[in-house]
């Protein structure tokens, strides 16, 4: 566990690099030094991977017990996700968001876990495909509502007419409305088999009292919005990207939710 | 021998003289072999664009200018000043629109037509070459060539920046203004091939929509088409605004909100500035065209000092690298004399080898010798170098009793 720890500071320590050098690069407005920053993320993310593995084998189980360690988990779906899709799209600036994020989850994770090592780890496996599923479901959400934000920049520069500085580094409008609805696209249904399974381990019961339960139907709910308005709908820009904006707050907050029937 | 440049620019001579000194096609051949054919001429090129002609010449004594031209509208270098002439020019520091590129491919053409007119040599071979990685480099590595520099390339840009590819996108012409044949030729360069155009005038609209494959529409169908098209470009005589914000307003609904812009160089503008506020409608008109352009040329501005740094180092190296080089007919010298001797010796005892032992001498006599020679070798690179005439290097060999009467003529220069 202690093996696992360091490695996992050591990941959270490269992941605040990363993002201190991705908002060093959009001060100096270059980008040059991109692939520096990129290359010290996948560091980070190798030694990430590390920490996982240690930790899973000295607890016995996969780190998705607990918010700590699902969190643990979520910042590596995200950084791992960034890391592949960020280079094949072309996208290298959503590592300015994409790391520090990655460093909040992680520096959480490492703080909640050095004081409280998860107990009570479930044996299921229904639990860990359900938490499972949902992480990956979650990480592609939390990388779409990135794709969103960048959105957002890049609409307030090009109505601000301020075209030029860091408005060079961003990607195309529709390169980041396309790669968010893509996400969400791959993320939704990973969302309902979370779902799915959580019913499987309820016996095929909803408990619609709980917080938990009632919030991620919410996003189930704005997340079918988004797709039915991209897909059937037509719809492209500002608006839909707002939504998917919501959907993403809805994401936190079913995460945050107390639950009955949840261990977080 | 050095570089010697003579030349004159936008910046020291009117259009009308440089347009009398312009070089291009035959004349220009005809140039080079003028040049060519003075005695003290050894290598020659010439650069001609429309904002300069720049003669580059290797050899020996005063060369007789091929530029007639009032002497306070030309410039002369020499050596080290000439080579960081071209390399700034070839690095965009020299044109009238700071970093444009399209002078890397005139340096280019510059060579080639040089090498065609078999003017050029062991200098101008390596300089040119030279010249055109330094351009590289100084856009590769500075921002002197980034952001558009012209309204035209502006509004390429900014529709790259909306629609990411703009291949498939479609695009509309209100009117057939003046800036309107550039943009669309750059539009068309990056994919645009659907374009409908409008006009008051219905021939006019045919017309333009001919000469660039599109469609011509009818300008009651302004709304209709509007809700189909990506890009518009509007250009009107009209003088009060044909399009407001509320009719945007259900074109925009009619087109599910999907991005559109908008690019409004009429005078007066066709399109209500209000329409700018409306859900992803990006209106820019020519006064916003020219700030973005006026922002990419001082930012480019800001980029002159670390390109002049990039010229300066350059050139240094350059100038190394051919000193070094004119210590190469002496090199060889040493090394063919000392091959000769060894190969004298192999003979005198390879009579009386076995095969493996001929193969072990021939190997330690050659690494014996690769050995011998590399302090010499260096040392004679370094003081090449340091500034010694190839006939200094020569003595220095005939001291040894190692010279060749072809030394000189086979040093570069």
């Amino acid at each position: 566990m202690t093996s696992g720890l360091a490695a996992l500071s050591g990941a959270a320590l490269g992941y605040l690099g990363a993002s201190v050098g991705f908002q060093w690069n959009l001060f100096r407005r270059q980008e040059q030094d991109w692939h520096i920053w990129r290359n010290l993320l996948w560091a980070a993310f190798a030694l990430h991977t590390l920490a996982l593995l240690l930790v899973a084998f000295s607890l016995g189980h996969v780190p998705l017990n607990g918010m700590a360690e699902s969190l643990g988990s979520l910042a590596w779906v995200v950084v791992g996700l960034y890391l592949i899709l960020g280079r094949i799209w072309k996208m290298e600036v959503l590592g300015a968001v994409a790391a520090p994020a990655a460093f909040a989850m992680t520096a959480f994770s490492l703080l909640v876990l050095s004081t409280d090592p998860g107990l009570n780890p479930s044996k299921s496996f229904w639990f860990y495909l359900h938490v499972g599923s949902y992480m990956l479901g979650y990480g592609a959400f939390v990388l779409a509502a990135f794709c969103a934000l960048l959105y957002f920049v890049q609409v307030r520069l090009l109505k601000a007419k301020k075209v030029w500085g860091m408005f060079r580094l961003m990607p195309s409008l529709d390169a980041l409305d396309r790669a968010a609805y893509r996400l969400i696209l791959a993320g939704f249904p990973l969302m309902l088999l979370g779902l799915t399974t959580g019913m499987v381990m309820s016996n095929w019961v909803f408990a619609f009292g709980d917080i938990k339960n009632q919030m991620v139907l919410v996003t189930v709910c704005v997340y079918l919005a988004y797709l039915h308005l991209r897909l059937v709908g037509g719809w492209q820009g500002r608006r839909v990207n707002l939504l998917l904006l919501v959907a993403s707050a809805c994401v936190l907050l079913s995460f945050l939710a107390p639950g009955r029937f949840h261990r977080f | 021998m050095t570089v010697v440049l003579l030349g004159l620019n936008h910046k020291t001579a009117s259009i009308d003289l440089r347009e009398k000194i312009a070089f291009d096609g035959e004349r220009l051949q005809e140039a080079l072999a003028t040049l060519r054919a003075q005695p003290g001429v050894k290598e020659c090129a010439i650069l001609s664009t429309c904002n300069r002609t720049e003669v580059y010449t290797v050899g020996r004594g005063e060369l007789s200018p091929l530029i007639e031209a009032p002497a306070q509208h030309l410039y002369r270098y020499e050596g080290k000043q000439a080579v960081e002439h071209l390399f700034s020019v070839s690095s965009g520091l020299d044109s009238m629109v700071l970093g444009e590129n399209q002078i890397l491919s005139q340096v280019r053409s510059a060579y080639e037509s040089a090498r065609q007119a078999a003017s050029t040599g062991p200098t101008l071979d390596r300089l040119f070459p030279w010249a055109v990685r330094v351009g590289k480099r100084a856009r590769s590595q500075t921002r002197i060539c980034q952001g558009a520099s012209s309204v035209s390339a502006a509004a390429v840009e900014l529709a790259k920046k909306i629609f990411g590819d703009l291949s498939g996108r479609r695009l509309m012409l209100l009117g057939a203004g003046k800036m309107t044949e550039l943009t669309l030729k750059l539009l068309g360069d990056a994919g645009v091939q659907q374009i409908a155009v409008a006009n008051r005038t219905a021939a006019r609209a045919e017309e333009l929509a001919r000469q660039c494959g599109g469609q011509a529409v009818s300008f009651d169908d302004l709304d209709r088409v509007l809700a189909e098209v990506d890009i518009l470009i509007a250009s009107t005589g009209a003088p009060h605004y044909v399009v407001t914000q509320e009719r945007l307003s259900k074109v925009m609904r009619a087109r599910r909100y999907r991005p559109l812009f908008l690019v409004d160089i009429a005078m007066p503008r066709d399109f209500d500035p209000a329409c700018g506020e409306l859900d992803n409608v990006y209106l820019y008109n020519i006064d916003d065209l020219q700030e973005v352009v006026g922002q990419n040329l001082s930012q480019r501005h800001r980029e002159v000092q670390k390109v002049l740094e990039i010229v300066r180092s350059e050139a240094q190296g350059f100038l190394i690298d051919l000193d070094s080089r004119k210590a190469s007919g002496a090199i060889r010298t040493l090394r063919e004399s000392f091959e000769e001797l060894r190969q004298q010796e192999l003979a005198r005892y390879l009579e009386r080898c076995t095969p493996q032992e001929a193969e072990r001498l021939e190997a330690f006599s050659r690494s014996l010798l690769n050995k011998l020679l590399h302090a010499p070798t260096m040392r004679l690179r370094q003081l090449s170098g340091a500034g010694v005439e190839p006939n200094q290097l020569k003595l220095t060999l005939e001291f040894l009793g190692l010279t060749r009467e072809d030394l000189e003529d086979e040093a570069p220069s």
